[in-house]
């Protein structure tokens, strides 16, 4: 018992040890300014900058670019009453869920299913080649497409030729089409990915077990892979639809949002009216109504996240 | 046995016949063009095969400028990126303090937020701090862009390290400091490298911030001078187009191949622990 007896003066030494030790700890959070400010300056400050913004009547340049002034809604009201932004409200819904739900997920998840029971070769030749259009730097892409979609003689209008059809004009006549099919292109890598990680991660045993007790494939699919995978499937749908709603430059430099605004999503929107129209304040109006949606998806997101962390402890 | 195979599996074929010409086409048209002599928007087999485009496209100041422009962006997000992300990662994983998890949800929250809705704001604070037209606005805003997924990264890469390595470096009388440039250090390498082929790849192949940014042709990057040159309907040169987008699209699938076991964690960091 004795021996367990500690007195006043040890402890006061232990006490002051750890209050040093914890400070010296803390002294290591000087090493997050760095990144922190970074983020606050280049992505959080803008975030707020924005709402700031959209109440005044800033312009890009002249008079109004330095003494501007405060509006109050007004820039909300102009807004709201504005059929182009509806549009593009209405043109981004679309293309979010032709582009993502139809076309990316879709394909993506059938992909994945279908790549992990096939050799080395299909996974090679067919998955490699859906993940070069993915890497390949977003510029390349639309260049791509632009030749592949051409009226004169892109290969699109060539096949259609060969198959005795009449030629497309892709980017004039069917715009909104033109931009959901490249971003199909483009981002199904980004589920058929997630999914192939996360059917890899499906203990075999499983299906040895449902095998043994005489399940077919279907039965399989049904009662193993879609139960242990269903966060999976959350999760994709939020990132891909918050991914395909920010999609920029290939909306930009495909179509510039036409012709009349018939594929102008909103980020284009954005753009167009604070680049060149110049208004700075207006536009920051629409983007703190794309902030809004961001916001409820990633909230969304989070909250799903929250979930997948806490059964994962 | 065959036939029956064969019946299985044949709308799977047809499936991946599909997806592959859908996918590849577009691409096997790209090369094809590239090494084309006579090169045009239809899809053909080179009746003459040439590398003159390649050549001639080194010959072009304009195209040495680009790329050089792209280097200096996808280097310096990188390095700005690797710094900034090591630094802060050790405190975020070992050091406890009020108010963690609100930061790392924050992160979370602006590494999907969309930059399109705050690049009004982006470039009016670039106007005000004198960062438009210089490389140095466009790394920044760039690094700052790639920071949240990167710093999630790296926590997740200190997290792996068992504190016990730590512990007995300081048995061994290094202090805290010490066991973090000793130990820890070289044991974030990989973290280093994947964070570090991200920001490349995020800087070499973005377009909005060059757009916003980099305004006079001097400081484009080749995504500016790739978008420009084909947007000028009035002067189609196929053979020098292709060969440029190859040239450019090189070093993504190359850095994309050494980061591939990394892709999905970087995909998915923070949202599942897979």
């Amino acid at each position: 018992m004795a021996a367990i007896r500690v007195d006043a003066q040890a402890i006061h030494v232990l006490n002051w040890t750890i209050t040093r030790r914890r400070w010296n700890e803390l002294s290591l959070l000087v090493f997050m300014l760095p990144a922190m400010l970074l983020v606050l300056a280049f992505v959080i400050i803008p975030a707020a900058w924005a709402i700031y913004i959209s109440f005044t009547n800033q312009a890009l340049i002249g008079p109004n670019a330095q003494n501007f002034s405060f509006v109050g809604l007004e820039n909300y009201t102009r807004l709201f009453a504005d059929d182009e932004f509806w549009n593009s409200l209405t043109i981004s819904f679309i293309f979010v869920f032709g582009s993502a739900f139809l076309g990316q997920f879709l394909i993506g998840f059938a992909l994945a299913v279908l790549l992990k029971s096939s050799g080395l070769l299909s996974r090679g030749i067919v998955g490699g080649s859906v993940l070069l259009a993915w890497v390949i730097p977003e510029i390349v892409a639309v260049y791509i497409w632009a030749s592949v979609l051409n009226f004169q003689s892109g290969s699109a209008n060539q096949i259609l030729l060969l198959l005795g059809l009449e030629r497309q004009r892709w980017l004039i006549d069917t715009p909104l089409l033109s931009i959901i099919l490249v971003n199909i292109w483009r981002g199904t890598a980004f589920t058929m990915l997630l999914f192939s990680a996360a059917l890899e991660a499906v203990p075999k045993v499983l299906y040895d077990a449902a095998a043994v007790d005489g399940a077919n494939a279907w039965q399989k699919f049904t009662r193993i892979t879609l139960p242990l995978i269903r966060y999976t499937i959350l999760l994709d749908f939020i990132l891909i639809t918050m991914g395909t709603f920010s999609v920029f430059g290939i909306v930009f430099a495909m179509t510039g949002g036409g012709p009349l605004g018939r594929s102008e999503v909103i980020g284009v929107y954005i753009y167009r009216v604070a680049f060149e129209y110049r208004e700075i304040g207006f536009g920051s109006a629409a983007s703190v109504v794309m902030l809004v949606i961001n916001l409820a998806l990633a909230l969304v997101y989070l909250r799903f996240i929250r979930v997948e962390w806490s059964e994962a402890r | 046995m065959s036939s029956s195979w064969w019946a299985r599996h044949s709308s799977t074929f047809v499936f991946f016949a599909i997806i592959l010409f859908l996918f590849f086409g577009p691409i096997s048209w790209l090369l094809l063009a590239s090494i084309n002599a006579e090169p045009g928007s239809a899809w053909q087999v080179p009746q003459q095969i040439t590398l003159n485009h390649y050549i001639e496209l080194f010959q072009e100041s304009e195209i040495v400028l680009w790329l050089r422009n792209s280097f200096i962006l996808g280097i310096g997000t990188m390095a700005v990126t690797i710094v900034l992300s090591t630094l802060a990662a050790y405190p975020l994983s070992r050091v406890p303090f009020r108010g963690k998890s609100v930061l790392m949800y924050t992160l979370l929250l602006a590494r999907v937020l969309p930059i399109t809705a705050v690049i009004i704001p982006i470039f009016s604070i670039s106007v005000r701090f004198g960062l438009v037209n210089r490389f140095e606005g466009a790394i920044l805003i760039l690094s700052a862009m790639q920071l949240p997924i990167s710093l999630w990264i790296m926590k997740g890469f200190v997290d792996s390290i068992p504190i016990e390595l730590e512990e007995s470096a300081w048995l061994d009388g290094c202090n805290r400091m010490q066991g973090l440039i000793r130990v820890v250090f070289p044991l974030m390498a990989p973290g280093v490298a994947v964070t570090g082929l991200f920001a490349f790849l995020a800087a070499w192949g973005d377009f909005l911030i060059p757009l916003v940014i980099l305004r006079s042709p001097t400081n484009f990057p080749i995504a500016m001078g790739l978008y420009r040159a084909f947007g000028n309907q009035g002067s189609v040169d196929f053979g020098f187009l292709t060969a440029l987008a190859v040239i450019y699209s090189l070093p993504s699938i190359f850095l994309y191949l050494v980061a591939r076991q990394w892709l999905v964690k970087g995909m998915t960091a923070g949202s599942v622990k897979m």
